[in-house]
């Protein structure tokens, strides 16, 4: 891996020691900016305005649009070939529900992959359809317990 | 003297008003939530995606259930979780009421520096930079000094979280309010004169009536 876009690498530490030896770059990314690049690129936004960041280094080499009285930073879409995500429950179809805090980026990294492999927990028969999180249309194959199942 | 991080974090916890959403940074400001009276009900969000962050319970560990800096905690009643885009809009979108974090350095004029020390220290800024500019009130809890040298600058050295977003900073020695003319001091700790203060601060102050802090 040649570059790395996070928003913090402080509890790893190998991703740390690999920028530092200048084997990897590291492209640091307020978490809510980088949530929404992401997000962007899944619902076919060609990117989004957002004031984190201006008047820090986060803004250098990006345009500052003033709308409103207010400055903002025109942060690109952010598109992936592969997403790698954890669900909690996934239905034959690759219907997912996720469990608690572990739902974080995994339903916007869905939408912003060529290719989204899901690990899940369990698969169930049926999920409640007002609790699906992220519809099956999103995932191309899961896995569970080690096992691979292709959803086409 | 008290522990200075409980002064401070008991300082902080009388900011809290009761029904406020707020966010606490990992380190010290966590330590706020232990004295906030029982009957307040504060709703505590988590930037990884919750709002009603209960304490760390021995008993009750579940991986899936941590703050956003990892640690395992529970869920108070009527707590919620959803995923990173939505915790976000929460914050960017001005609906968290107070933010406590620390920082590296404050400054004159409200900015502050909390997530980079070049070529030393480089983790990254999480989430910080959307929740100093995103919420309606934003209050440093740090200690006064770095082992003697100010965190409080005439002008931060270091790469800003943000620019001018800082309300409050709250030291085991003062309580400082960010105002458009510069930082007032409005209390100090009863054994600290104001003097001692000034010492240890880089910044000018702008002293007029200056009460004490309760501790």
């Amino acid at each position: 891996m040649d570059t790395l876009i996070a928003s913090h690498i402080g509890l790893n530490p190998e991703a740390g020691e690999k920028m530092g030896a200048g084997i990897m770059k590291v492209k640091l990314v307020p978490q809510g900016t980088l949530v929404e690049q992401i997000r962007a690129y899944g619902a076919g936004l060609g990117g989004i305005l957002t004031p984190t960041g201006t008047h820090t280094i986060v803004e250098e080499g990006k345009q500052v649009i003033h709308l409103n009285d207010l400055d903002y930073l025109l942060e690109e879409a952010i598109g992936a070939d592969l997403a790698l995500i954890k669900a909690h429950q996934t239905d034959h179809l690759g219907n997912l529900t996720y469990s608690k805090t572990a739902r974080n980026f995994n339903p916007m990294m869905a939408t912003s992959a060529n290719i989204t492999v899901c690990e899940a927990t369990h698969l169930v028969d049926e999920i409640d359809p007002e609790i699906v999180i992220t519809p099956h249309i999103f995932v191309d194959h899961f896995v569970i317990g080690g096992k691979t199942h292709d959803e086409s | 003297m008290m522990n200075p991080k409980e002064i401070i974090a008991k300082r902080v916890a009388k900011e809290l008003k009761p029904g406020n959403l707020v966010n606490l940074g990992i380190g010290l400001p966590t330590l706020v939530a232990n004295e906030i009276p029982s009957d307040f009900e504060i709703y505590f969000q988590s930037e990884n995606g919750l709002i009603g962050l209960g304490p760390y319970d021995a008993s009750n560990i579940d991986q899936d259930l941590t703050n956003a800096g990892g640690q395992p905690v529970t869920l108070m009643p009527h707590g919620m979780y959803f995923d990173s885009s939505l915790s976000f809009s929460i914050i960017r979108g001005g609906h968290v009421d107070v933010t406590v974090l620390g920082a590296l350095e404050v400054d004159s004029e409200g900015s502050l520096a909390s997530w980079i020390v070049p070529g030393k220290m480089v983790p990254g800024m999480g989430g910080a930079m959307d929740l100093v500019t995103g919420s309606k009130k934003v209050i440093i809890a740090m200690t006064h000094t770095n082992k003697g040298i100010p965190k409080i600058k005439k002008q931060c050295s270091l790469p800003l979280t943000a620019y001018h977003q800082v309300d409050l900073i709250v030291t085991e020695l003062a309580v400082i309010e960010v105002k458009k003319d510069g930082l007032h001091l409005i209390e100090r700790h009863p054994d600290i004169s104001i003097e001692d203060i000034i010492k240890q601060t880089e910044a000018n102050l702008i002293i007029a009536d200056v009460k004490l802090m309760e501790v």
